[in-house]
């Protein structure tokens, strides 16, 4: 059993740094088994009893091996992660703008020539400009080495729960304009159908809400 | 031994340091020493004495060296130094401090 102590110890060691230190911390950590092994068997234990009581009085080493990584701050936040995040907020600030100032051509136009041609062209222009804005910011992502990924929502590989949602959303958005072109085409209403954007962009945040909400977490 | 265990684990170093100012010693021994002493009730880990160790050695607090034995086992040992003496004494009168303080607040008393 003497030998499985060294091939545990071993093991324990396996994925540490090679340094002097390490090396004699291993020696030492070894020895020290060793010893308690000895005594256990003096006292009459049966080597398997001395082994799994030696090796159990052993402990969590990872902090040695890591020379004493505890006290080093967390791993500072990638350095481009903030420039993107705030390039991000913009995006979706000047989308939100654009998105409420979309209807001022209809209305400034409104009674001169281009009330039912240039005014509404002009709005879906600012609408396209905004949800392709919106589009952008959403898919900014940064690059982070696998063991810095926290954030559930900056997952690269998006889980089938999410997909579903985005796939909702999307829908929401096409049926919504499906909808605006249908209703204003038929009625000429346009002053009273831009009301269908702000609804769906409160049915996504409602979306959004309920499947944040009825998430399972997973530990 | 559950939550007293943590409390007393916070102590390691200056258990280690008491054990010192008797006479040198390894690892296995100090451990042993503890838990004989404590009849039992505190098994310092391995891993909690060497992590002790390497911030007394840090601190100055402590000196090793390779002991060479009759049996071929090479022992690291670990002897206090003057920092170390102060040290200890400093630790220990933190200590009755702490009793002190303690038994005031946990003494059940009739007034508030």
């Amino acid at each position: 059993m003497r030998d499985n102590l060294k091939a545990y110890i071993d093991l324990l060691f396996a994925g540490a740094p090679q340094s002097a230190q390490t090396a004699e911390t291993k020696a030492e950590i070894l020895q020290n088994t060793l010893d308690k092994y000895d005594d256990l068997i003096d006292q009459g234990e049966t080597p398997q009893a001395a082994y799994s009581m030696a090796v159990a009085g052993i402990g969590d080493v990872s902090e040695l091996l890591t020379g004493g990584g505890k006290q080093e701050a967390p791993a500072p936040q990638h350095p481009d992660a903030r420039k993107i995040q705030a390039r991000k907020g913009v995006l979706r600030a000047v989308a939100v703008a654009l998105y409420i100032t979309c209807i001022l051509p209809p209305i400034l136009m409104t009674g001169s020539r281009y009330e039912e041609t240039l005014g509404p062209a002009l709005m879906f222009v600012i609408i396209a400009i905004a949800t392709a804005l919106m589009v952008l910011a959403a898919n900014m992502k940064v690059r982070t080495a696998p063991a810095e990924e926290r954030e559930p929502h900056e997952q690269e590989a998006p889980s089938p729960r999410q997909e579903l949602r985005r796939a909702v959303q999307s829908l929401i958005w096409v049926l919504g304009l499906a909808a605006y072109f249908l209703v204003s085409l038929t009625t000429m209403a346009w002053h009273i159908t831009w009301l269908i954007f702000p609804i769906c962009a409160v049915l996504n945040g409602l979306i959004r809400a309920i499947w944040d909400l009825t998430e399972v977490k997973r530990v | 031994m559950s939550i007293a265990g943590d409390l007393i684990r916070g102590h390691t170093e200056a258990i280690i340091l008491a054990r010192l100012m008797q006479q040198d010693s390894y690892g296995y021994e100090i451990g042993k020493a503890v838990s004989q002493k404590s009849g039992g009730k505190l098994e310092l880990k391995e891993a909690t004495l060497y992590t002790a160790f390497r911030r007394l050695e840090q601190g100055g607090f402590v000196t090793s060296y390779w002991g060479s034995e009759a049996s071929g086992a090479r022992r690291r040992y670990y002897a206090i130094t003057d920092a170390g003496r102060a040290e200890y004494h400093r630790l220990l009168e933190e200590w009755q401090d702490t009793k002190t303080i303690m038994d005031k607040l946990l003494r059940a008393e009739a007034i508030l």
